[in-house]
């Protein structure tokens, strides 16, 4: 098989190749289910609304742009999708109800290493991350996990690249000063306990000393 | 000035400029770039991934249809170009996918046995179609008629609502008789290597002998694989068991999924009787008749507990049957009942009136004790 690069398979598509349709979908569907699952998770919602993507994208070929972002493209086209959906299938309607992004991180299983405190350094930070506003989140996944650029970012989020870099900004302070505030806090708490207690703490504490 | 973590990580190389930095910032920026590197991707399951292709494919395959004939007439070259590629694209699929499709199709429409009225067929090309009583499907002619331009694989499905039945002739010239609350689903064209369809419910076979081209009806629990022969298979979700039944010929049985058992074959005027519950396969020499009697419309019992006469006649009827009081049900009946008799009739035989009081509503009878 002929390898393309993405956007020759969109190209391709849009002149009414099939099977460059079925490679763009091969190529997208996983990553744009991570992505959406973050987003809402509700699985039947999710596999909805990539249906009703890419459906639509046949539909409308003809008109489409064949100089996108096609990365991009999907991916603000699946967001938005998401998005309405979850509009009609809650009632409520509140923005902020139907704005939800997990980066999924305290479920996973992680190779621990051998350094403890390295180990419980990461397992703070990941919950700091988790407890980040959506949209901080949301930023910070299309940038660092999906690999995008500012520009990609911003048109799936709908925003200017300017406020992206704020979104990355703060919520690299904000993870920061928590993390310094935690060892502070840590420190402040021990250096008050009469020393015997000391071995008696749990390794949270301890590790956080050095 | 100092350079702080956030600076670096808002930046638009910022694994590259983290190298520069002070051990702390280099630290933290890089475990907060690991940890978001690292994260899990979340991928549809294989079953989903194909699936939702074949979802996508099956409804932009039906909003193409219309605009086809028009775009042919205009840009006729390009079509058969477009087309070319697309039948080359198919048949690449068709073998790979033919029974994940057969599934696919079996299981999105199970919820018209309970939801229609009429029997109807749900044809390749979406159409759905309502079939009168006592006329027969035939879908013969499709085989020769329909030369090889089909680009996918489609497939009919055809659904009995309880209280009907219907005889169905598939492509291949071999016969159906379908019960009551039964669908059928198999290809429009069947492919040249063999033939498989897709039973829920209860089916009266007539296979086209084909040494060639083995049959194979699929079941929940078990597939049935043929060479010619005449059987039947009951496999009702709400049973508690699924029996085959042999005629004439020779089948093999094997289980499936969960239910999990030697591949079987079995010899003419034998029953193979699976419970689900056991997932145990008995085989009986009993007189196969009373399992077929329903062609007839004849139900025969041989010390058939009441609870299952009550059920099947419900199937027949599309009646629910309401017995207020629990004694009777293990009471066993051997005989015939006459299923063109209206249904009071044959409860009145099953339950004596000087005992029983039967109380008719619309789809419901309740039977209570005197």
């Amino acid at each position: 098989m002929t390898n393309y690069s993405h956007i020759e398979y969109w190209q391709r598509f849009i002149q009414g190749d099939q099977e460059a349709f079925r490679s763009l979908y091969d190529l997208y569907a996983n990553a744009l289910f991570s992505y959406a699952i973050r987003y809402c998770a509700d699985e039947e919602i999710v596999k909805d609304s990539i249906h009703d993507l890419f459906v639509d994208l046949h539909r409308y070929r003809s008109r489409l742009n064949p100089h996108v972002n096609v990365k991009a493209y999907l991916f603000g086209s699946l967001r938005r999708k998401v998005v309405e959906s979850k509009k009609k299938s809650i009632d409520r309607s509140i923005s902020a109800e139907n704005y939800r992004f997990r980066l999924g991180l305290e479920t996973e299983d992680y190779i621990t290493l051998s350094d403890d405190k390295e180990n419980e350094v990461l397992t703070k930070l990941r919950a700091e991350m988790e407890k980040l506003p959506y949209r901080q989140k949301e930023a910070l996944y299309l940038r660092f996990t999906c690999e995008m650029s500012y520009e990609q970012v911003a048109q799936i989020m709908d925003i200017s690249i300017a406020s992206c870099r704020t979104l990355i900004y703060r919520a690299v302070k904000d993870l920061r000063l928590r993390m310094e505030n935690n060892k502070i806090s840590q420190l402040l708490f021990i250096a008050f306990l009469p020393v015997r207690k000391i071995n008696d703490q749990p390794i949270t504490s301890r590790s956080m000393l050095i | 000035m100092e350079r702080k973590v956030e600076d670096i990580l808002s930046g638009d190389s910022p694994s590259e400029d983290l190298d520069k930095e002070a051990a702390d910032v280099r630290k933290l920026g890089n475990r907060i770039l690991n940890i978001l590197q690292s994260t899990r991707s979340h991928k549809l399951s294989s079953d989903a991934y194909i699936a939702l292709w074949m979802r996508i494919e099956e409804t932009t395959r039906k909003s193409v249809r219309r605009t086809r004939q028009i775009r042919m007439l205009r840009y006729s070259a390009v079509a058969c170009v477009v087309l070319t590629l697309s039948i080359f694209f198919w048949n690449k699929q068709v073998h790979e996918m033919s029974y994940e499709s057969l599934l696919y199709n079996a299981t999105i429409s199970q919820n018209l046995i309970t939801e229609e009225e009429e029997v109807s067929i749900r044809q390749g090309n979406g159409q759905q179609m309502l079939i009168s009583d006592g006329q027969v499907i035939d879908l013969r002619s499709n085989e020769e008629n329909e030369n090889r331009q089909k680009k996918t694989p489609t497939f009919n499905t055809v659904t009995v609502p309880y209280g009907k039945r219907i005889e169905v002739i598939l492509p291949d010239n071999s016969k159906v008789w379908l019960n009551a609350g039964s669908q059928l689903t198999f290809p429009t064209i069947f492919e040249t290597a063999e033939r498989r369809v897709y039973l829920e419910g209860e089916g009266y076979f007539d296979v086209e002998g084909e040494l060639e081209r083995p049959f194979y009806v699929h079941t929940a629990n078990m597939v049935v694989k043929v060479l010619g022969t005449t059987f039947n298979i009951s496999s009702y979700k709400d049973d508690p068991f699924a029996s085959t039944v042999l005629l004439s010929g020779e089948i093999e049985l094997q289980g499936v999924g969960e239910t999990l058992f030697e591949p079987h074959v079995l010899k003419p005027g034998t029953a193979a009787v699976l419970r689900k519950d056991s997932k145990r396969l008995s085989i009986s020499n009993e007189t196969v008749e009373d399992h077929i009697s329903w062609r007839q419309k004849q139900l025969i019992l041989k010390n058939t507990p009441l609870a299952e006469i009550t059920a099947r006649l419900e199937r027949v009827y599309n009646t629910d049957i309401k017995v207020e009081s629990a004694s009777g049900a293990n009471e066993t009946f051997s005989g015939r009942l006459d299923l063109t008799q209206p249904l009071t009739n044959l409860l009145t035989t099953l339950y004596n009136p000087l005992e029983y009081q039967l109380q008719k509503e619309e789809r419901r009878i309740i039977i209570n004790k005197r």
